[in-house]
């Protein structure tokens, strides 16, 4: 039996997986996408993902962390019983995390922005993540004393 | 055995000339088989197409073979004596063989790399095979050209990148959208190359297309032949709404599609990719929509210039596929004197 710790773990490092994957295919955007305007043609003879694929794989990795990610914190709210939310640096800076991933896709999913836009929201957003995965831990006092 | 090649190309013999040689693919076999019988050839092998007409041949001795293979294309043809005498070329092993492999690779095509010309020389072969004008000195030799053609594309970078207008175009288009069979195109004008770009769009799975021209008969014919839609001159702007990239191609002195336009549009398309193509000469789209997110804008200059780019890079690789075709043409003639020793 896989116990409730475990699945709280593993939901926020599967959700923080997706957002590095959001992240890097965003990266990747965001380099094709230069590259495009500015017409370089050593680029244009490489073999590459289409900025359509890139803008596909950001949408589902995205949607996938958000989800891997609320099912985490809500196991963590389960596992504390209403404590520490408030209190401690590792929940707030979650919570951070899932409000901006949040806004993140309410600007894509209603087109209010998508291209380059996005995929720069989701490298910023995956700096946030990095913060919330290994920066607290490291600079704040916490009851998490795992990453 | 001597390997010994006569043939023209394009650099050697003008497209009226290349023409009156030219084997037609329904009487090749005829060719071979005539030549086999005729000159006494125990191989041959008749590589024949709009560029170049070259008859591959494994003779037992050479003198007196150019003149007679020449002689024996004039006959077939029914040319008048003189005609062609100056533009064949005559190599003999090993030169016969390096020639062979370079035209399979690409490197004596008229663009640089294409690998059309590697079709065209298997097929050759295949046909020679069918006439059973092919033995083991011709399947080794062909087999090795056919390996020798791969080499030099995967080692070296001869074939990579587009060398025509409508190539690079297309191949723009692919680095943007993933899969051209749920995207619009709208072609607006009538110019020559902006219906290349469209055909090689069609031919790469492009379903949904608009056809607008100021004669709307004009959009209609196209529109009839490429399985798109005909757009009055009119519906233009309203088509742009549902289009994914745009080829314009017209002959107007003037901006047709403007910044403001393309800011409202993309406002409209929730900020989908929008592909312009700009071919026409004046510039029918305002270079400042290329500033836009989300709008990737290229003129007849850009593309021509990433041709040429790709060009000039093939040719900075010639030397590398040389040295490989050298390297395994020296092989292949050191293997058939060894052969020749012990046989």
């Amino acid at each position: 039996m896989i116990s409730r710790m475990a699945w709280h773990i593993g939901f926020a490092l599967a959700g923080y997986a997706a957002f590095l994957i959001a992240g890097a295919s965003g990266l990747a955007y965001l380099y094709q996408e230069r590259q495009l305007k500015r017409k370089n043609p050593a680029f244009l003879r490489r073999p590459v993902s289409s900025l359509e694929t890139l803008d596909r794989l950001n949408l589902w990795a995205l949607w996938s962390g958000f989800l891997l990610l609320t099912l985490g914190a809500l196991d963590g709210l389960q596992l504390a019983r209403g404590r520490m939310v408030l209190t401690d640096p590792k929940a707030l800076w979650t919570l951070a995390t899932w409000s901006a991933y949040a806004g993140l896709l309410a600007v894509r999913t209603t087109a209010f922005s998508r291209g380059p836009k996005v995929a720069a929201l989701s490298v910023l957003c995956l700096m946030l993540v990095g913060f919330t995965f290994v920066g607290v831990n490291a600079l704040l006092r916490t009851q998490h004393p795992f990453f | 055995m001597h390997i010994a090649v006569l043939g023209l190309n394009h650099r050697t013999a003008p497209v009226e000339v290349r023409e009156r040689v030219a084997f037609p693919p329904e009487r090749v076999a005829e060719g071979l088989a005539r030549l086999r019988r005729e000159q006494e050839v125990p191989e041959c092998v008749i590589l024949s197409t709009c560029n170049r007409v070259e008859l591959y041949c494994a003779l037992p001795e050479v003198n007196g073979h150019r003149a007679a293979l020449a002689n024996f294309v004039n006959q077939f043809h029914a040319l008048e004596p003189g005609l062609v005498d100056q533009t064949w070329y005559w190599h003999l092993q090993p030169h016969s063989v390096t020639h062979l492999f370079r035209v399979a690779a690409g490197l004596d095509s008229m663009v640089l790399g294409e690998s059309e010309i590697l079709g065209q020389v298997k097929e050759a072969y295949q046909r020679a095979t069918s006439a059973e004008t092919v033995g083991r000195l011709f399947h080794g030799l062909f087999q090795s050209a056919f390996s020798v053609a791969k080499e030099v594309r995967t080692k070296t970078q001869i074939g990579r990148g587009a060398v025509s207008v409508s190539s690079v175009a297309v191949d723009l288009a692919r680095k943007i959208f993933a899969d051209f069979s749920t995207k619009t195109i709208l072609i607006f004008g009538a110019g020559q190359m902006g219906e290349a770009t469209l055909r090689c769009l069609v031919g790469r799975g492009a379903r949904h297309v608009l056809v607008g021209n100021r004669s709307y008969d004009a959009a209609e014919a196209l529109a009839a032949e490429i399985g798109g839609r005909p757009v009055a001159a009119d519906d233009v702007p309203a088509a742009l709404r549902e289009a994914d990239i745009l080829i314009s191609s017209t002959a107007a002195d003037r901006y047709l599609v403007t910044r403001p336009q393309v800011q409202a549009l993309m406002r409209q398309r929730r900020q989908r990719p929008f592909f312009v193509i700009d071919i026409s000469v004046p510039r029918n789209v305002d270079p400042a929509i290329g500033t836009l997110d989300n709008v990737y804008l290229y003129n007849i200059d850009d593309l021509q210039g990433i041709a040429a780019a790709n060009l000039q890079r093939r040719a900075d690789e010639l030397e590398a596929c040389l040295s490989i075709i050298d390297t395994n043409a020296q092989r292949f003639v050191q293997r058939l004197a060894r052969e020749s020793i012990l046989a």
